[in-house]
């Protein structure tokens, strides 16, 4: 039963990142293809303000790519079993999700979906990676 | 033991979840507070019509710099630009080249262009007495976050603006109550040009218009009123400023062009503006 469950919580950071992978495929082309994604804008939901938004890349790297990069190392950290490896980055993840969500709310006054999207997808890995980290310190 | 172990393990996962979402709920509070302004309802935004604007909200716009206008205008948004007059004598009005606005407070067309048109003026002269205005709240693209002209000044040395705004946005027996008359001379400009050929049969008449010493046409706005919706004017001037967004885009690609439509009729002057643009 612990196995089985501890299979299910892999297998949903491997689905998990793999969606986020193809989300931040999407933004990535909609970046460079200098086209809109399908987002509505309604009240403050406005994905164009946001991805065109001087916050949207990071030394010329747009944010996507950072996103991308992060899902890809937590399915390898996934594979290769490396709870430690998944909890920091996945850490790493949520902090950025954090400063993110600020930069949205407080200086760009948009929110995008599709980067809520990701947001929810990197705390779902984090919460996961924290329960097999201590759930791998319970069985050593 | 082991049970026991289990359980502080799930103890100590919850307690995480809970201070992660809780830490969420912080950032998102502390953001939304930290903002320059927050999302505002309709009727707050209606409540500011006729007040005067915000220094702060001006200033954001009459400090866009000229390098950031010119790159808009090469920029690939939909914006349209002037259409120029050929053939037509200079527009002049105390012997300097006259810009002509007609407009209403009603008309969120004319909500839209008075924010690059304010950006582009301000680069010739300045503004005193400008208020915020919302267009209609019935009609498309409702109260869309503008100013008014009414009751405004400019003074330049460069170019004689006129504005007139012939209707409030408070509705009347069908229409919109009646704010300033045009005189004959601006009746006869529009019954030149905002009419075919110089605009489309089906888009004649419309507002806003803005002759630019008989030199360049605008008709209408130039860029969708839609991007604005639902923001207020700090929202508005802050995006504006942000030239990667899409409203700063459309927004200085068409102060941009009124920029350099002026700059014809002013014989380029000045030359710090018109050499830039």
């Amino acid at each position: 039963m612990k196995n089985l469950k501890k299979s299910v919580l892999i297998y949903s950071i491997y689905i998990l990142s793999f969606v986020g992978i193809l989300i931040c495929i999407y933004l990535l082309y909609a970046h460079f293809a200098d086209v809109s994604v399908a987002c509505p804008r309604v009240g403050i939901i406005d994905c164009a303000n946001v991805l065109t938004s001087q916050y949207s890349s990071i030394l010329g790297i747009p944010v996507p790519f950072f996103g991308m990069a992060f899902f890809i190392l937590m399915s390898v950290f996934t594979f290769l079993k490396k709870e430690l490896y998944l909890l920091v980055l996945s850490i790493l993840g949520v902090l950025s999700v954090m400063y993110l969500v600020y930069v949205e709310f407080a200086l760009i006054h948009s929110v995008c979906l599709w980067c809520s999207s990701i947001h929810v997808i990197t705390l779902l890995l984090f919460f996961i990676s924290v329960y097999l980290f201590l759930n791998k310190i319970l069985t050593s | 033991m082991a049970k026991r172990q289990q359980d502080n393990s799930n103890l100590i996962f919850i307690i995480i979840v809970v201070i992660v979402i809780i830490a969420m709920g912080i950032v998102i509070y502390i953001a939304n507070n930290n903002a320059n302004t927050s999302t505002q309802s309709v009727n707050s935004l209606v409540n500011k019509d006729n007040k005067l604007a915000n220094k702060n909200v001006l200033s954001s716009l009459f400090s866009i710099s000229l390098p950031n206008l010119k790159n808009a205008l090469n920029s690939n948004v939909k914006a349209t630009t002037t259409t120029p007059i050929t053939g037509e004598p200079l527009l002049v009005k105390n012997n300097l080249p006259r810009v002509v606005y007609v407009g209403a407070d009603y008309c969120p067309y004319c909500a839209a262009e008075r924010w690059a048109l304010i950006i582009a003026l301000s680069k010739f002269g300045k503004f005193s007495n400008l208020r915020y205005m919302t267009s209609s709240s019935s009609d498309v693209y409702p109260s869309t976050a503008t100013f008014t002209f009414y009751k405004s000044s400019y003074t330049s040395k460069y170019i004689d603006f006129t504005p007139k705004e012939t209707n409030t946005n408070i509705s009347s027996q069908g229409g919109y109550t009646s704010l300033e008359t045009l005189t004959q001379i601006e009746n006869n400009l529009i019954n030149k040009f905002d009419a075919y050929p110089y605009v489309t049969k089906s888009s004649a008449g419309s507002i806003p218009f803005i002759d630019i010493g008989n030199k360049g046409l605008i008709v209408g706005a130039q860029y969708s009123p839609q991007l604005l919706q639902s923001m207020n004017w700090s929202q508005i001037a802050s995006s504006i400023a942000n030239t990667k967004s899409v409203i700063s885009q459309n927004v200085l690609k068409s102060s941009a062009s009124i920029i350099k439509n002026i700059c014809k009729i002013t014989n380029e002057k000045p030359q710090k503006v018109c050499s830039n643009i």
